[in-house]
């Protein structure tokens, strides 16, 4: 089937735009939507809105208690960057030493990061409260931020022991031989071979910490310290009146930050880095 | 001598960068992680309900879990189902849609984010609404149905098929695994391709040959990942469920169980039990996967090193 | 190169200052700490020279106009009492009660929450302040229903001021009874006469349309009362009804399903009746349902369809219904300001402007004082909110009936119940196999959480 695909480039198009609506309906439905006064959203089937409102996007702006969206925004963009800075230089430098190195106990500390990922949060959260609290870190950004900078998120570290593995050894043990120590091995060799790897995590990291909602609900009641996430949960009241235009509105707004930070990296991708510094 | 004493120059060179790497990772792993997991094995011997103090009950929660609770089994029955037909279908279609994007068409970059938007929308509300509304039993997918004559069921309500659309919904959100297979496609040198084009091997024997190969480390992370977060599917269960288990505990995946247990029904205790016994069935599963690799994972960096 | 150990160097060692300072001790024992916690968040930063002035902090769950309105009352009571400083929190409802719970299992829980059908889990585990001792001085209750003081009241002591009330009525689609050719049912009718209606109007505005949900669960204690029967006997700690009792209700609502008066399980999972929204009197797919009274104006607002609302179908001892709490407020047992928030509850049940701020938000006033204010005021739907409940006042003159508690391990037994009736619902399990298992569980589940 895969030669099939890759043999016809006409049939590959095709596939690719089927596909591709396919897999957009329900985001155009949400835009869609979002255009829609309150009364036809569920009411009115087609995609394209019979009646046009911006009304939506002014109330859903408007956020609560003279604090708008706009705020929400920046915090949410301001702890997502941090937190991808954390993830990208302590995942990278943990996964380094994981793939790369020789040292003491490292079967045992590998093998207790794989297990930290698979304990599900909702039981550690208690007490991870509870060291947060202590250090008077509710309402801060400190308890979504500062774990970031201690490489918690293993998933990282492990994607990128992946990448490092396949990158051949011949490139670090000739540069031993030139002289570089290990340290300069992990700044100018591994680094730039790892960019497609610290593009994903950044790409990861920034929108997993954009959509994320229980850890910033818990941590988080000050209404000037609100993410987006927790701005569009308070406009959905299932047993009240939910405000559903505005919901989706701001929903689909939320959506083009990680939808441009997609599209900047994602070009990345396109171009061969990793083989092209190094013949 | 001297060579011996380079050596051991190197080895403490390897160790000290090593734990200096490390460090970030090992003030994370004791203040934050380990910690809490401990407490977590202790609240799993106890009678906690979360509002007073535990109080010691020793293995009770393991036995009654192990013995006499039919919503354990199913939970751990459904969770299985999900993660068997989730992951595999889910890693071959985001691993066709990479390969096809990988190669230079025209507007690729727009491609990639319109396939990728489905995960950029994660597990919020809107997703919900958007979800329910396409496969209810008058959505849009029944509408399509019905231009074959066929009329089906109401997917998101009927306890039969609930898991077929949470299953649909996970392969929808493909879009990460891709990411990284595209990523993986980026490290494999063009000098390869170039090579055995000139040997004149078919596309067929390139991705087989060459392609596959390399990208083995790449499929064996999703693979690991896939079940291990698979195995922990939550969200889903409140997109397409209730975030109660129901219908008929058809959305019961087994960390909604263990969620519910330990915030709705105030007892962690069984809730951190339940989540022990999660992690040695993760743990053994990915510790198969682990010992398998040598047999299918190809590392570059293990030519000609050792 | 240098720079980059310079780096690594200067973020470990930040990290080390702030995440490890202060937590060694306490990460081996978390279970020590919900009991030895915590003085640090409540007192907040007022080191400033005026000794008496505090802080407290409220919680409660909802959408942004809640949240707005909340805040108003905020400030008007922090204009009277200028010493206090309220800080007000708020969670969207998908998330609050996890909040609440991690809040009090570290103990950093507001001085003042909100709860609303799970009181009981909470008063039992001795996590809300007793009020009693405030009474007549910080805390007025001379206006206040004597019913809901009683819902306040467990075991003998003051928990929990209900700050909204309403009424469980049938809501009736007058729009569809129109359509049918049928009339609008009125007070005083039997529970044959519901099923009637149901299977008549089903039948005569054809497929997809229904005369009922099925409110079994919802039910559930008002058809218990109306046989002398309750759902939770408080003092003995136990079931308050007999399994035949239970049976004849699941049975009833079997036997409507079957003659197709009832929406089907599957409708009624996509589109519950709890989810206004969603509701399928909205898109006048059903007739009549069951919804406490405040609930009737979101419903009307999505709908042209015209609504209105009657009592309960009549059992042996009458419609079972009373005036019941929607929610409230409790204060938390480890403030360390316990006389302000006293005045502080006070202060939003009593005052007549906050309580127009608020309005029907949470449910109808819970004093008399402040009913007259909003009904001075009130909107056309509004008025027959207030028509409605007005009649039940009147019914439990002559015919009183006591507020109905939920068992403790509300969530668990809602899941369970709910369980059972989809057993029914989509064929799994007779009617005589699930109740029998709803029986047996709804013990297991009181004898798991009343013993500590």
């Amino acid at each position: 089937m895969v030669k099939a695909i890759a043999n016809s480039n006409l049939l590959r198009h095709l596939f690719i735009i089927v596909l591709g609506i396919l897999m957009l309906y329900p985001v155009l439905w949400l835009v869609s939507s979002s255009f829609k006064p309150n009364q036809l959203i569920f009411s009115e089937p087609g995609l394209w809105p019979k009646e046009w409102t911006f009304n939506n996007y002014v109330k859903g702006w408007a956020g609560f208690q003279g604090i708008s969206f706009g705020q929400f925004f920046l915090n949410s963009a301001m702890i997502s960057i941090l937190c991808v800075l954390g993830n990208i230089i302590t995942c990278s430098l943990a996964a380094f030493a994981f793939a790369r190195l020789k040292f003491k106990l490292s079967k045992l500390w590998f093998a207790l990061m794989i297990v930290t990922i698979m304990l599900p949060y909702h039981v550690t959260l208690i007490p991870q409260y509870i060291i947060f609290s202590e250090l008077n870190w509710l309402n801060t950004y400190y308890p979504l931020i500062v774990p970031k900078w201690l490489a918690t998120d293993s998933f990282f570290i492990l994607l990128m022991v992946q990448f490092i593995r396949g990158i051949p050894r011949e490139l670090d043990e000739s540069a031993i031989i030139d002289g570089c120590n290990l340290r300069s091995i992990y700044v100018r060799i591994m680094l730039p071979l790892l960019l497609p790897a610290l593009i994903t995590t950044a790409i990861f990291t920034f929108i997993w910490t954009w959509d994320d909602f229980f850890s910033q609900m818990i941590y988080i009641s000050k209404i000037d310290l609100f993410t987006v996430q927790l701005g569009v949960r308070a406009l959905f009241d299932p047993s009240g009146s939910s405000d559903w235009g505005a919901l989706l509105a701001m929903s689909a707004l939320s959506l083009i930050p990680i939808s441009l930070i997609f599209m900047f990296f994602q070009k990345y991708f396109l171009e061969g880095i990793a083989t092209t510094g190094f013949k | 001598m001297k060579i011996k004493s380079a050596r051991n120059s190197l080895a403490s060179d390897h160790n000290r960068t090593a734990y200096l790497f490390l460090t970030p990772w090992l003030i994370g792993f004791f203040c934050l992680t380990l910690g809490p997991m401990m407490a977590s094995l202790y609240f799993s011997l106890t009678k906690y309900n979360l509002l007073n103090s535990p109080s010691w009950i020793g293995l009770g929660n393991y036995v009654k879990i192990l013995s006499d609770d039919e919503t354990f089994r199913n939970s751990l029955f459904l969770t299985f189902k999900y993660v068997l037909f989730s992951v595999p279908l889910k890693l071959i279609f985001a691993l066709i849609v990479a390969m096809i994007l990988n190669k230079g068409l025209r507007g690729l970059g727009i491609y990639r984010t319109v396939y990728y938007l489905p995960s950029l929308l994660g597990g919020s509300i809107a997703i919900a609404i958007v979800w329910r509304q396409i496969f209810a039993g008058d959505g849009v997918v029944n509408d399509f149905l019905g231009w074959f004559g066929i009329k089906g069921p109401s997917w998101i309500s009927h306890p039969d098929y609930v898991i077929y659309t949470i299953i649909m919904l996970t392969i929808w959100q493909f879009g990460s695994a891709m990411v990284i297979f595209l990523a993986g496609l980026k490290q494999v040198p063009t000098e390869l391709y170039e090579a055995s084009s000139i040997d004149g091997a078919g596309k067929g024997r390139q991705f087989f040959n060459i392609t596959l190969p390399l990208l083995t480390p790449v499929i064996f992370f999703n693979l690991v990942m896939g079940i291990i977060n698979s195995f922990q599917a939550f969200t889903p269960a409140f997109v397409i469920g209730d975030g109660r288990g129901g219908p008929l505990d058809a959305t019961m995946f087994y960390t909604l169980y263990l969620y519910l247990k330990g915030f709705s029904f105030f007892d962690m205790g069984y809730a951190s039990a339940l989540a022990w016994i999660m992690l040695l069935i993760i743990g053994f599963l990915t510790a198969i996967v682990f010992t398998t690799q040598k047999y299918w994972v190809f590392y570059s960096d293990d030519q000609g090193g050792k | 190169m240098k720079k980059w150990s310079l780096l690594v160097s200067i973020i470990v060692t930040i990290c080390l200052v702030t995440a490890c300072s202060s937590n060694g001790g306490n990460t081996n024992t978390p279970a020590a700490s919900p009991a030895n916690n915590n003085t640090a968040t409540n007192s907040g930063d007022n080191s400033s020279d005026t000794p008496e002035e505090i802080e407290l902090r409220i919680m409660w769950w909802g959408d942004q106009e809640r949240a707005d309105k909340t805040n108003q009352v905020i400030e008007l009571f922090e204009a009277k009492y200028p010493h206090i400083d309220v800080v007000g929190e708020f969670a969207p409802s998908s998330g609050y009660f996890d909040k609440l719970n991690t809040q009090l299992a570290s103990g950093t829980a507001p001085d003042i929450f909100f709860l609303g059908g799970n009181v009981i889990d909470y008063a039992l585990k001795e996590v809300l302040l007793p009020l009693d001792g405030y009474v007549g001085n910080a805390l007025d209750l001379s206006d206040m229903d004597a019913a809901m003081i009683q819902y306040g009241t467990v075991n003998g002591q003051l928990l929990h001021i209900s700050a909204g009330a309403n009424a469980r009525g049938i809501v009736i689609n007058k729009t569809m009874f129109e359509k049918a050719g049928m009339p609008v049912p009125q007070d005083g009718w039997s529970w044959d006469d519901y099923a009637a209606i149901a299977t008549e109007i089903s039948e005569k505005l054809g497929d997809g349309v229904f005369g009922s949900y099925d409110f079994t669960y919802d039910g559930l204690d008002i058809y218990f009362k109306q046989h002398g029967q309750q759902l939770y006997n408080m003092d003995e700690q136990k079931v308050g009804f007999d399994e035949a009792m239970a049976l004849q209700w699941f049975s009833y609502w079997a036997d409507l399903a079957a003659k197709g008066g009832v929406v089907t399980p599957e409708l009624a999972v996509s589109n519950p009746n709890e989810d206004i929204a969603k509701n399928l009197m909205v898109t006048s797919q059903v007739a009549m349902t069951l919804l406490p009274s405040n609930q009737l104006t979101s419903l009307q607002s999505l709908t042209t369809d015209e609504l209105t609302m009657v009592q309960l179908p009549r059992g042996p001892k009458g419609t079972g219904v009373v005036f019941e709490s929607s929610q409230g407020l409790s204060g938390y047992a480890k403030t360390e300001h316990p006389e302000e928030v006293a005045q502080f509850i006070s202060f939003f049940i009593n005052d007549s402007e906050a309580a127009s701020i608020l309005g029907n938000n949470r449910g109808v006033p819970v004093t008399a004082a402040n009913r007259d204010v909003l009904q001075a005021q009130a909107s056309d739907v509004e008025k027959i909110i207030y028509d409605y409940t007005s009649r039940v006042s009147e019914a439990t003159k002559t015919e009183p009936f006591n507020i109905s508690y939920n068992l403790p391990g509300n969530a668990e037994f809602e899941k369970m119940t709910k369980t059972a009736i989809q057993e029914i619902g989509f064929g799994r399990k007779s009617v005589e196999e699930a109740v029998a298992s709803f029986y047996k569980d709804a013990q297991e589940i009181i004898a798991n959480n009343v013993t500590q």
